[in-house]
């Protein structure tokens, strides 16, 4: 009896206990928390500009790429001495890469292509990269994440050989981008020309270098910046202009070579990304026409 | 046993009380009052409240590397929070162009200029004072960690971000940016080699008079003054009385740290007190003149002026460039224009047979077409190298080059110097400027 009793008390205050700690919950929740607001990090809504709605709207939930332009030492090269692109050259800049590379390659790789397989960020620096040997860095592919564009400033829209310049080192470092998502054969198209890879390969003009087998002097440096030299000057020229660059080699063998490593780099794109090179060749071409009309 | 039990339950309870007092003790008090992050942001907003303060600007004189380079003057006003507008002395244009910065964590709180203006082009790899800085600029910053406020003079502190050097901003004047454009003014007097290109630096100190050869290199503003037993460098900023020396320098025990322009005797004067004074002026004759004179005829020498390589050198003079851009006027309508100009000493050894080449060009496809050669006798006249007239081979080509060529056969005869810098390759670089015009100096490569 007393042991009943006893059981029926604890079972109460823990009947108690249990309606106490729940009105504490209770409370606890409906208490209006303002933390947020007295939060010491600065939660204010960024001033967003003209530009910066554009990059927004076209680049970001358009392509899920960002577009970095102010000046951030986290994300260059610090030993260099390089600066940040003038404020106005950057949508002009960007709508030139947005017709020529990123409006080409979704007319034909579908809508989520690049959406897919794109750097994630598009770093544009203001003036030229030099290295120490006086060969200039156009451009730098990082770990598939994000493309550097140097020498924004410098890009004229009247110019169709300026603006080329400036596009081929997008496209050349977008096929390295595509290149370290899906590898292509390397070995295969090592073979080719094995023996006139070389790290001095800016001794040789380019005109020298496409008599060795190659598109062009940067091509000799190893086999996966060939490749994407092959890409780079099929994408900047028209078929015709590319095929006349082609004809213009007088090596039979020089041309032979360079037609083969044009048939691995065509096999790739259909197979590994259902591209037809030439297709988007030609739409390239349109497109940066338009550009320059 | 029961007190002793007693005694323990007493011990325990004390013993419990003294672990929950230390254990309330609060030994994760701040130091500060306030937590790192609002620290951070006090000190951000504090910049950016100091850079808005100033009604009329700031100026800041960037010296980027006291070892080889000279100072350039910025005005920035900063227009609110994220939009600053500058200019500088860099170049020509003082328009004020509007970019963004920001004020952002680094290494400590930083002032960062986050698009392009004036103070990047200290930082343009393409763009070097000359070819040994390729790929280095002038060598600047444009990012400065914040180091406080100056509470005498109201100067804000930074450090450039790559160097940790100091570099203060001080509250502009009204006419700051009047006095940016002025200072080009000043800059032009120090530089104008249509003076002379010889200048010297005169040392008056307690009646002892020292000279010096002054040279400037106007691209890097950066000065060498040397005698033949003494030899100093430092960097200069133009303002609009004249310029200043940083780090200061010491020539001789006497600190020199600014040259205000005496526009009436033209001449950049320091004021070292007590009746001394450091000057600078244009000479007719180099201050201290070498024998080089004796040296290019003691052998089969060659002295070649190269258009491609050496028109624009530091050392060739305006006036110099004027004389070459007139023989391509003239040469222009016969299809030629000028590729070098060459001293031939002692040809083949005979001491009787020296030449000035005169090399052309085609102008259509700038192919070589040949040498037009001037013969000369030479003797040397205190410390003067004089070349004197001895028949042209086709003496037809003598009036289009006259414009060049009476500059060197020039009566008063030529001061010889072998330089002690070097111009894209390692040939020794020869400059001989004339006696009778001291504003004409060529350059050449040594082909001895």
């Amino acid at each position: 009896m007393i042991n009943i009793l006893n059981n029926k008390i604890n079972l109460t205050c823990i009947k108690i206990a249990v309606v106490v700690v729940t009105i504490a919950f209770v409370g606890a929740c409906a208490e209006e928390d303002n933390s947020f607001s007295d939060s010491v990090l600065d939660t204010s809504t960024p001033v967003l500009t003209d530009l910066d709605n554009y990059i927004r709207s076209n680049y970001v939930s358009k392509y899920n790429i960002d577009v970095l332009y102010e000046w951030d030492e986290n994300v260059v090269d610090n030993n260099r001495y390089l600066f940040p692109p003038l404020e106005e050259k950057v949508q002009p800049v960007l709508e030139v890469v947005e017709k020529i590379w990123l409006d080409s390659y979704t007319e034909i790789g579908g809508d989520d292509f690049v959406k897919l397989v794109a750097p994630r960020q598009l770093l544009l620096v203001g003036g030229r990269n030099y290295n120490q040997s006086g060969t200039i860095l156009l451009g730098l592919a990082e770990g598939g994440k994000r493309i550097t564009l140097f020498e924004t400033d410098l890009v004229d829209l009247t110019d169709k050989e300026n603006i080329t310049r400036f596009l081929s080192t997008i496209q050349h470092e977008y096929c390295h981008i595509l290149n370290q998502t899906i590898p292509f054969d390397e070995d295969g198209y090592g073979e080719i020309t094995p023996s006139e890879y070389t790290a001095q390969w800016f001794n040789t003009s380019i005109a020298d270098a496409r008599e060795l087998g190659f598109i062009s002097d940067y091509a000799r440096s190893s086999v996966i910046e060939d490749f994407a030299e092959m890409v780079n000057y099929m994408l900047i020229n028209s078929n015709e202009e590319y095929n006349a660059l082609i004809d213009a080699i007088t090596d039979e063998e020089a041309r032979e070579n360079i037609r083969a490593k044009e048939a691995i780099v065509a096999d790739y794109f259909l197979k590994q990304w259902a591209i037809d090179i030439y297709e988007l060749q030609e739409v390239t071409a349109r497109n940066t026409q338009e550009v320059i009309n | 046993m029961k007190n002793s039990n007693n005694i323990i339950h007493h011990i325990l309870i004390i013993l419990s009380i003294l672990l929950l007092a230390n254990c309330s003790e609060d030994d994760s008090s701040e130091v500060f009052s306030e937590s790192p992050t609002e620290r951070i942001n006090a000190q951000k907003e504090e910049l950016r409240t100091a850079l808005q303060s100033s009604e009329t600007g700031w100026k800041a004189v960037y010296f980027t590397s006291s070892e080889e380079l000279g100072g350039f003057t910025f005005f920035f006003n900063f227009l609110d929070d994220e939009t600053v507008e500058m200019t500088s002395d860099f170049d020509d244009d003082f328009s004020l162009l509007q970019s963004k910065y920001d004020i952002v964590l680094g290494s400590t709180i930083k002032l960062s200029f986050t698009t392009k203006n004036d103070i990047h082009q200290l930082s343009d790899s393409a763009n070097p004072p000359d070819a040994d800085l390729l790929g280095e600029g002038y060598l600047g910053d444009f990012e400065f960690l914040y180091y406080g406020i100056d509470e005498v003079t109201g100067d804000i502190i930074f450090r450039t971000n790559r160097t940790q050097e100091e570099l203060r901003f001080t509250k502009a004047v009204t006419n700051e940016v009047e006095n940016i454009i002025n200072s080009r003014i000043i800059f032009n007097e120090l530089t104008d080699s249509e003076k002379s290109v010889y200048q010297n630096l005169v040392l008056n100190v307690d009646g002892v008079t020292e000279v010096f050869d002054f040279s400037l290199n106007i691209n890097r503003r950066f000065v060498e003054v040397n005698n033949d037993t003494e030899s100093y460098s430092f960097g200069i900023a133009y303002n609009e009385k004249g310029f200043v020396v940083s780090p200061a320098v010491e020539i001789s025990g006497q600190e020199i740290s600014e040259f205000i322009y005496d526009a009436e005797n033209d001449k950049f004067v320091a004021d070292l007190g007590s009746g001394n004074s450091a000057e600078i002026a244009f000479l007719d004759a180099p201050s201290n003149p070498t024998d080089d004179n004796t040296l290019v005829i003691s052998a089969i020498n060659s002295y070649s002026f190269i258009d491609q390589y050496l028109y624009d050198a530091p050392s060739s003079s305006s006036n110099f460039q004027k004389s070459v851009d007139e023989v391509n006027v003239q040469l222009e309508p016969i299809g030629y224009f000028l590729l070098r100009a060459t001293f031939n000493f002692n040809v083949g050894g005979d001491p009787n047979v020296s030449s000035v080449g005169y090399l052309l060009g085609d102008v259509t496809d700038g192919s070589t077409i040949g040498t037009v050669t001037h013969y000369v006798t030479y003797e040397t006249v205190d410390n003067k190298l004089k070349l004197s007239d001895n028949g042209w081979d086709v003496p037809a080509f003598a009036p289009f080059l006259s414009a060049l060529d009476d500059n060197l056969l020039n009566p008063g005869g030529l001061y010889v110097k072998e330089e002690d810098f070097r111009v894209t390759f390692t040939n020794t670089i020869f400059t001989f400027t004339s006696a009778e015009d001291p504003s004409f100096r060529m350059t050449t490569y040594a082909f001895q």
